[in-house]
C-alpha cells in the first residue's frame, strides 16, 4: 500500500514538473513576435511544447529563420544564418550610400522581394485518360511561400559574382524591384497558366 | 524657447548680487526685463545644430573630461588624409556608409592624451601599450591619440598593421645591404606612400645629419630633407626597406620634433612569421628587415619630444595559445624588458551609458535603421556583451 503511494506520488511529481516546464516554454513563446498561438488539445492536460526553433529574441523573424533554413547545406546553419546577415548588411549599405528616400531597413526589403516573388497560381500534373495535363491551380501560403524562397536561392546560386552574400543581396534587391531573374521565373509561370486555362476543370474529381 | 520656460528657468537662477542690491530688484522686474528680450530679440541661433551625444566641436584639441561618453565626428575626406591605410574593415565599412567616421570618446584615449600634453617635464620618453578584450575599441583609441597627435602638428609614424607584414604572402626579397637578411618590396613602398601623405608638411622641414649611398651611384649628403630619403625609397623599389630603416634612424636621432611612434598590432612584431622565402622555408622575425628596423627603434626613442603608443592586438595572431589578452600574455619577456618603462593602458567593453550613446550615433547615421527602445538596448546589450565590435556587427542587421 505505502510501496504504491510512493510511485504514485512519483508519477504525479513528473508530471507537475513537465507541466510546468512545458507551460514555462508556452508563456516564451506567447510573449515571442512569431504569433503562433498553442491550444492543447481537446481532453488533454498537457499543453504541448514550443519547437525548438522559435526564440523570444526581438530579432527572431520566422521568415528569415526558414529562408536561411532552405539555404542551409549539410546542416551548416551558422554558415547560412551568417551569409544572410552579410547580404541584409550589404542591401543595406548600399541603399544607405544611394543617398535619397529609400526605404533601408533591409528585413523589410527582405520581405518585400519574397512577396514579389510569390507566384499566385502554379501548375499541377494532371493525368487524364492516358495524356498528362499542367492543369493550373491555387496555391496555397505555404507553397507560395517556399516556391519564393526556393526560386531566390536557386537563382542567387546560379548568378555570376563572388561570394553567396553579395549575389544574394543583388538578387534579394532585384526582386525588390520587380526585376530579375525570379520575377522573370515567376512570369513564365503565369503564362504557363494563361497557356492552359482551358484545362482548369480537370482540377475537379 | 518660449516664455514659459523662459521665467522658469529665471525662478531657479540666483543671482550673485550683493545684498542691499537685491530688495530693488523684484521678480516683476525680471519678467518684464524677459519679456521684453524675448519679444524683441529674434531667438538666439545655435551655431551649429549637434545631436546631444556628439561633441560641439570636432577638433581633438579640444577635448576634455566634459567630452567623455561623447561623438566626435571626422568626414571621410578628412579621416583618410590622417589614415590612408585605413584601419580594420568593420569601421572602414561604416565609414564609408556613413561618410564620417565617428570616434566615441572614452576614458583610455583621454588619459593618454592629457599624459602627452605633459610631456615637456618628464625626462623619459612616454611608452604606452593599449590592450584589453578582442574587439573592444583598442585601434579606435590609438587613432584617437593618432588624430590629436596630427592636430598637434606631431610628426607621425604609424604601422597601420603589423600583421599585414609579418603575414604577408607578397614577395619577399633579399636586401641588397645585407644578404643574409630579406626585404619586403610591396610593403613598404605602400608604407612610404602613406607615411608621405601624412607627413608632407614635416618632411621638407627635418634634414638628415648621415650622408648615405645608395647602390654604387647615389648619394643622399647630410642635411638634405627626409623627403629626399622617402622619394628614394618609392622611386626605387629595392631600397624601399633601407630607406625605412635610415628614415626611423634619422627620426630617432632627432630633437625638438615631436614625433609620434603608434604601431598596431604590436605584438607581431615579437612572434612568430609566415612569411616564406623564395626556398619555400618560414623566416624567422631577425630575418625581416622591416621587423628589425622598428625594433631597433624600441631601444633608441628619442626621449624629450616623442611618446611610443601601441595597440596589442589578439584577433589575427597565428600560433597564438594564450587565453588572456593582456599585456603579459601577448608580449614575450624580452620585448618587455626593451620597451621598459611602459603604460599599460586597458580599453574594456562599453559602459551603460557609452552603450545608449553609441546606439543614439547609429540611429542618427541611419546604421541602426529601426531605432531602439528600451527592450531592444537590453537584448543588443546582452547579446554583445557590451563589446563594441558585437554591438556594430549586431546593428549591421537592423
Amino acid at each position: 500500500e505505502g510501496k504504491m503511494a510512493l510511485i504514485q506520488r512519483r508519477v504525479w511529481q513528473s508530471m507537475l514538473v513537465r507541466r510546468l516546464v512545458v507551460a514555462s516554454a508556452c508563456r516564451c513563446q506567447a510573449s515571442s513576435s512569431s504569433g503562433k498561438e498553442l491550444k492543447p488539445i481537446e481532453g488533454s492536460h498537457v499543453v504541448p511544447a514550443a519547437p525548438s526553433h522559435s526564440s523570444p529574441s526581438l530579432f527572431y523573424d520566422e521568415l528569415a529563420n526558414k529562408f536561411i533554413n532552405c539555404m542551409m547545406w549539410d546542416g551548416k546553419k551558422s554558415l547560412s544564418a551568417r551569409i544572410f546577415r552579410n547580404s541584409l548588411e550589404i542591401i543595406k549599405r548600399q541603399q544607405i550610400e544611394s543617398r535619397g528616400d529609400h526605404v533601408t531597413d533591409p528585413m523589410e526589403i527582405f520581405r518585400q522581394a519574397v512577396e514579389n516573388c510569390k507566384p499566385a497560381v502554379g501548375i499541377v500534373r494532371i493525368k487524364r485518360s492516358g495524356r498528362t495535363y499542367q492543369v493550373p491551380t491555387p496555391l496555397p501560403e505555404r507553397r507560395r511561400r517556399f516556391l519564393a524562397i526556393k526560386w531566390l536561392i536557386t537563382a542567387a546560386r546560379e548568378r555570376g559574382g563572388h561570394g553567396m552574400d553579395n549575389r544574394l543581396a543583388a538578387e534579394l534587391m532585384d526582386a525588390y524591384k520587380n526585376e530579375g531573374a525570379v520575377i522573370k521565373k515567376k512570369i513564365e509561370m503565369y503564362k504557363l497558366a494563361e497557356a492552359n486555362r482551358a484545362f482548369v476543370h480537370y482540377r475537379r474529381g | 524657447c518660449t516664455i514659459d520656460t523662459f521665467i522658469q528657468s529665471i525662478k531657479v537662477y540666483t543671482m550673485p548680487l550683493p545684498r542691499r542690491q537685491l530688495r530693488r530688484v523684484t521678480f516683476a522686474k525680471v519678467v518684464d526685463f524677459a519679456r521684453c528680450y524675448v519679444s524683441a530679440v529674434p531667438p538666439r541661433q545655435r551655431r551649429q545644430e549637434v545631436p546631444i551625444f556628439q561633441t560641439q566641436d570636432s577638433n581633438p584639441l579640444n577635448f576634455g573630461d566634459r567630452d567623455l561618453g561623447k561623438v566626435y565626428v571626422t568626414p571621410r575626406q578628412a579621416f583618410a588624409e590622417v589614415f590612408p591605410h585605413g584601419l580594420r574593415t568593420a569601421f572602414m565599412k561604416e565609414v564609408q556608409s556613413c561618410g564620417q567616421a565617428g570616434i566615441l570618446i572614452r576614458k583610455p584615449a583621454l588619459d593618454i592624451i592629457n599624459q602627452l600634453k605633459k610631456q615637456n617635464r618628464f625626462d623619459t620618453s612616454l611608452k604606452f601599450i593599449i590592450n584589453g578584450p578582442d574587439g573592444c575599441g583598442k585601434t579606435l583609441t590609438l587613432a584617437h591619440v593618432i588624430q590629436y597627435c596630427r592636430r598637434a602638428n606631431w610628426l607621425l609614424v604609424h604601422i597601420p598593421s603589423v600583421f599585414q607584414w609579418v603575414y604577408s604572402k607578397q614577395e619577399v626579397r633579399h636586401s641588397l645591404h645585407d644578404p643574409q637578411t630579406f626585404d619586403q618590396p610591396d610593403e613598404a613602398i605602400q608604407w612610404l606612400r602613406n607615411f608621405r601623405t601624412v607627413n608632407s608638411s614635416h618632411l621638407a622641414t627635418l634634414k638628415t645629419c648621415g650622408r648615405y649611398t645608395w647602390g654604387k651611384a647615389e648619394i643622399t649628403k647630410a642635411g638634405s630633407p627626409l623627403g629626399n630619403i622617402v622619394d628614394q625609397g618609392l622611386q626605387k623599389p629595392f631600397y624601399a626597406t633601407d630607406a625605412i630603416g635610415v628614415l626611423l634612424k634619422e627620426l630617432a636621432q632627432s630633437r625638438g620634433h615631436k614625433i609620434l611612434f603608434a604601431v598596431d598590432e604590436f605584438n607581431g612584431l615579437f612572434g612568430p612569421t609566415s612569411v616564406r622565402d623564395p626556398d619555400k622555408q618560414t623566416l624567422k622575425l631577425q630575418s625581416l628587415n622591416l621587423v628589425t628596423h622598428f625594433q631597433k627603434l624600441m631601444n633608441s626613442l628619442p626621449s624629450e619630444s616623442s611618446a611610443l603608443v601601441t595597440a596589442l592586438s589578439r584577433r589575427g595572431m597565428f600560433h597564438n595559445s594564450s587565453a588572456g589578452f593582456g599585456v603579459r600574455d601577448l608580449l614575450p619577456k624580452w620585448c618587455l624588458d626593451n620597451v621598459k618603462p611602459y603604460v599599460s593602458v586597458r580599453v574594456e567593453e562599453y559602459t551603460e551609458d557609452e552603450m545608449t550613446t553609441v546606439l543614439d550615433y547609429y540611429v542618427h547615421t541611419k546604421w541602426l535603421v529601426s531605432g531602439y527602445d528600451h527592450k531592444r538596448l537590453i537584448e543588443i546589450r546582452f547579446l554583445a556583451a557590451r563589446k563594441p565590435l558585437a554591438v556594430q556587427q549586431i546593428c549591421a542587421t537592423c
